[in-house]
């Protein structure tokens, strides 16, 4: 019940129940007080048409009793006291004028003939005051009063008859509370009461007059005043008609609309005006639910979509099917679900690189220490031949003690000593090597010229160059070059140059050693080129890069020649001088390898000085 | 143009002129006339005969049943109507259709306590014997008489059913001369009224003008069509000799049309 469906739908139906009970409350007061006002107006309008009709009454009796005073034939009779011929005179009047009594009397007040009932006669009623003011000849024209006579209320008119003198009056009357009054009440669908003096008058005539406290006094009423009466048996609307003669104001005339109808059709209007409140909210509350469904349906996917993303998947989409914030923000979260499936892809991507790189890593490591163990065996063995050799050499110097000649012997400490420098040399480029892991390798420079060491390289070589029967050529493009470098290291450089070039050499083979200067400019300072060049199997394209790799082998163990050690020694030497090496297949067969070394360019040894 | 005018107007009135010399020559024109009471129905017929037949001419007057008898004698009217018996001088001399019978019927005021009266005492109180509704069982209140013009056929009527044929009196009575509403209405408001009229027994319960009894006898359509009922009329249609052949169709429709009429409203 917390949700937002469910917020919207309270606030948005709270914002239509307000507004519309406050119109239906106000429309339903609206339309009661109109009809009411409606029903005032009509039962006013019905009431002034009684007033019409109680002045037309009026007019027509005051003309009736002129009429009949003014008849030569009623004075005539009224003089000859002729009762029978009045009544035969006035019998027509009754049939065609309908009026409730037309009565004459004489001058002391009698009457002499009533024509409603001629027998009776004699009788000397109540006089109002303006007939005796008539019959006294105080008044000599039409007086018209209301008059209350044996449990009737009368509407009359009288006049005199005028003889010699007052010979009598005649009046005629209508009865108020009889056949008028019901014709009245049928007219103005109205109950009528009439008040006149402390009595009241209504339709039934069998009922005589009631006091009644609750009307008011004929004093101060004013026509038209409109008063409701909503309570009782019989609800009604009360408008007062004040009986005006010429005596003033005689009586009221008190008309009861019913309200009953008025009463059943405003409740009908409200109980309508309920229903369709009740179906105005109905409909609100279908709509409101639609739409805060409709609103809240891409959060709810929103929410959703989160919660599977904290779930740890990526693969949903959110569609936005709004062009709304809420759309905007879908749409945000689209875009931020996308970068998370890339960025995740990136570290899958990341971790899969890594992983390859460590099963290389390791499989380098394994190769590595295979070459290691294969050098190590390599090591032994080459230290193995020469040690051998000196063993052997110093057995023959022991056996042969006795007869060897001064001469011989000196040839053998010399071939011992050379052995020895082949074995320490081979220590020391071991100990290079193996130093060159932890940096720098420490030079000792000094100058000195290029044939040094190539004859050195020479001496120490000259067993295996006799053995192979392999002539070396010499060739110094300048005479005198020097060089400033690492003398001993140098020298190694060019044994295994040389012991390489030897190695892949056929018997009687040729090996070109030269030496050059080389100038590239101003930049580069002056360097010597080395160039050893064999007549050899030569190499192919792919494997001259790898050849001063640590550990490769020229042949890959077929012929067991050398540690492998050999280049990757010159080139640590040549680097360590700052210099370069690289090695190149001749066309013609045959394979070269050139050093570029530092020249000797000012020192004592005077490079060009010569 | 003025000559064309002429000529036109000319030729109109020729022929407007034409029809009631052709009417006057094939005899269509005919007179009816006689008792009062008979003309509303006589009208009410030849309105709607006149629409059947445009071409017949009729005239409808009154004049009592008397003047009827004397005009058909000398040939002045077609029809006459009458509403007495017949003398029989007059009956020899006319030829007659009934239209069947109706009644003078007695009427007084609402309040009279009275439930009828006998002969005899109709007789005494239009000869002003008897002057007090309680000497005739009603209660103490003056008898007001009324009775109709002099000459009229309907009072000619009652002095001759109330006292014989050739009472030469006069009644003691107020007369009055009205239409039967205004006389209905006054006999209602006017308290001890004695009337009498060819009226309806159900119109003047109606109107709330009380019936008397007559000699204990209700003037309903059985006891007047019976004969019980003392003042029952004839009413009857008169011709001399041989009638013209329209007066013969008309009063054949008449007669028809009053007899279907008669049996719905009995005792016009």
């Amino acid at each position: 019940m917390r949700s937002l469906l469910h917020k919207l739908l309270l606030s948005s139906l709270l914002i239509i129940f307000l507004p519309m009970g406050l119109a239906i409350l106000w429309t339903s007061k609206t339309l009661s007080s109109l009809l009411e006002v409606l029903f005032v107006e009509k039962s006013s309008a019905h009431t002034e048409q009684v007033k019409f009709l109680l002045g037309e009454k009026r007019e027509m009796a005051t003309g009736l009793v002129h009429w009949i005073a003014e008849m030569p034939g009623v004075r005539k009779a009224l003089e000859q006291n002729d009762r029978d011929g009045l009544f035969q005179q006035l019998l027509p009047v009754v049939g065609s004028i309908e009026v409730d009594f037309i009565e004459i009397l004489d001058p002391e007040g009698n009457i002499f003939l009533r024509v409603h009932d001629p027998s009776r006669y004699g009788d000397r009623p109540n006089l109002a005051s303006d007939v005796q003011d008539l019959l006294h000849g105080v008044r000599d024209f039409a007086a018209y009063g209301v008059e209350a006579r044996d449990g009737k209320a009368y509407l009359r008119a009288s006049e005199t008859v005028e003889g010699e003198g007052v010979v009598g009056v005649v009046s005629v009357g209508y009865a108020l509370n009889r056949d008028f009054i019901h014709k009245l009440e049928k007219l103005s669908g109205s109950k009528i009461v009439i008040t006149i003096g402390d009595r009241q008058y209504n339709a039934t005539q069998v009922e005589p007059a009631v006091e009644r406290k609750t009307l008011a006094r004929p004093e101060g009423v004013q026509s038209g005043a409109a008063q409701w009466h909503r309570d009782g048996p019989s609800p009604s609307l009360e408008i007062r008609l004040p009986l005006e003669t010429d005596r003033g104001t005689e009586g009221v005339l008190a008309l009861f609309f019913p309200t009953l109808e008025l009463r059943t059709a405003i409740t009908a209007l409200r109980v309508t005006l309920f229903f369709v409140a009740l179906l105005g909210i109905a409909l609100a509350f279908m709509i409101s639910w639609i739409l805060s469904k409709r609103f809240t349906r891409p959060l709810k996917e929103l929410a959703q979509g989160t919660e599977q993303v904290a779930a740890g998947n990526y693969a949903i989409e959110v569609r936005p099917k709004s062009q709304d914030e809420i759309g905007t923000l879908a749409a945000s979260f689209n875009r931020m679900l996308e970068e998370l499936r890339r960025s995740k892809a990136e570290a899958e991507g990341y971790r899969l690189e890594l992983e390859r790189k460590f099963v290389e890593r390791g499989q380098e490591l394994a190769e590595t220490e295979k070459k290691r163990a294969a050098m190590a065996h390599m090591v032994a063995h080459d230290l193995k031949n020469p040690l051998l050799g000196i063993k052997k050499t110093l057995e023959r110097l022991e056996q042969t003690r006795a007869e060897t000649t001064v001469e011989q012997r000196r040839r053998l400490l010399q071939e011992l000593l050379s052995a020895s420098d082949l074995v320490i040399g081979m220590v020391n480029e071991m100990l290079d090597l193996y130093r060159s892991d932890f940096g720098e390798l420490p030079l000792s420079l000094s100058p000195f010229p290029i044939d040094e060491p190539i004859q050195t390289c020479l001496r120490i070589l000259a067993p295996e160059l006799d053995e192979k029967g392999i002539k070396v050529v010499s060739r110094l493009g300048q005479p005198n070059i020097s060089l400033v470098a690492d003398k001993r290291r140098v020298t190694r450089l060019l044994v295994n140059l040389l012991s390489n070039a030897i190695k892949f050499s056929s018997e009687n083979g040729q090996i070109i050693v030269s030496a050059s200067l080389r100038e590239d400019g101003v930049k580069i300072a002056p360097q010597v080129l080395l160039r050893v060049e064999d007549e050899g199997a030569g190499l192919t394209e792919q494997d001259l890069p790898k050849i001063f790799d640590l550990f490769y082998s020229r042949d890959q163990g077929k012929t067991d020649t050398g540690t492998g050690l050999g280049l990757p020694y010159c080139k640590l030497v040549a680097e360590a001088h700052g210099g370069k090496i690289w090695a190149e297949s001749r066309g013609a067969g045959g394979f070269a390898v050139s050093v570029l070394l530092p020249l000797n360019t000012g020192g004592e040894s005077g490079a060009y000085a010569t | 143009m003025a000559g064309a005018l002429l000529a036109v107007l000319f030729i109109f009135s020729a022929f407007t002129a034409a029809r009631p010399l052709q009417a006057e020559d094939s005899g269509d024109k005919i007179i009816i006339a006689g008792a009062p009471s008979l003309i509303p129905l006589v009208e009410r017929f030849t309105a709607q005969y006149r629409k059947e037949h445009p071409a017949m001419e009729i005239e409808i007057r009154g004049g009592g049943s008397n003047y009827a008898a004397r005009a058909v004698r000398l040939g002045q009217i077609d029809v006459g109507l009458v509403t007495r018996n017949l003398d029989p001088a007059e009956q020899a001399e006319f030829r007659t259709r009934s239209l069947g019978y109706d009644a003078i019927i007695f009427l007084t005021y609402p309040g009279n306590l009275a439930l009828g009266l006998t002969l005899e005492q109709l007789r005494g109180i239009y000869l002003g014997k008897i002057t007090n509704w309680g000497q005739v069982g009603g209660e103490d209140k003056g008898v007001v008489a009324l009775t109709r013009e002099t000459g009229s056929a309907l009072r000619m009527n009652f002095l001759e059913r109330l006292f014989g044929p050739g009472f030469d009196g006069k009644e003691k009575a107020f007369t009055i001369r009205a239409s039967k509403e205004k006389i209905l209405r006054t006999i209602k408001r006017v308290e001890g009224a004695l009337g009498y009229g060819i009226v309806r027994l159900e119109e003047a319960q109606l109107q709330g003008v009380k019936v008397l009894q007559v000699d204990g006898r209700l003037p309903t359509p059985e006891t007047i069509h019976d004969g019980l009922y003392p003042f029952t009329r004839p009413r009857l249609l008169i011709l001399k000799g041989t009638p013209k052949e329209a007066a013969q169709k008309w009063m054949a429709g008449f007669a028809k049309f009053a007899n279907q009429a008669g049996d719905s409203k009995s005792g016009r």
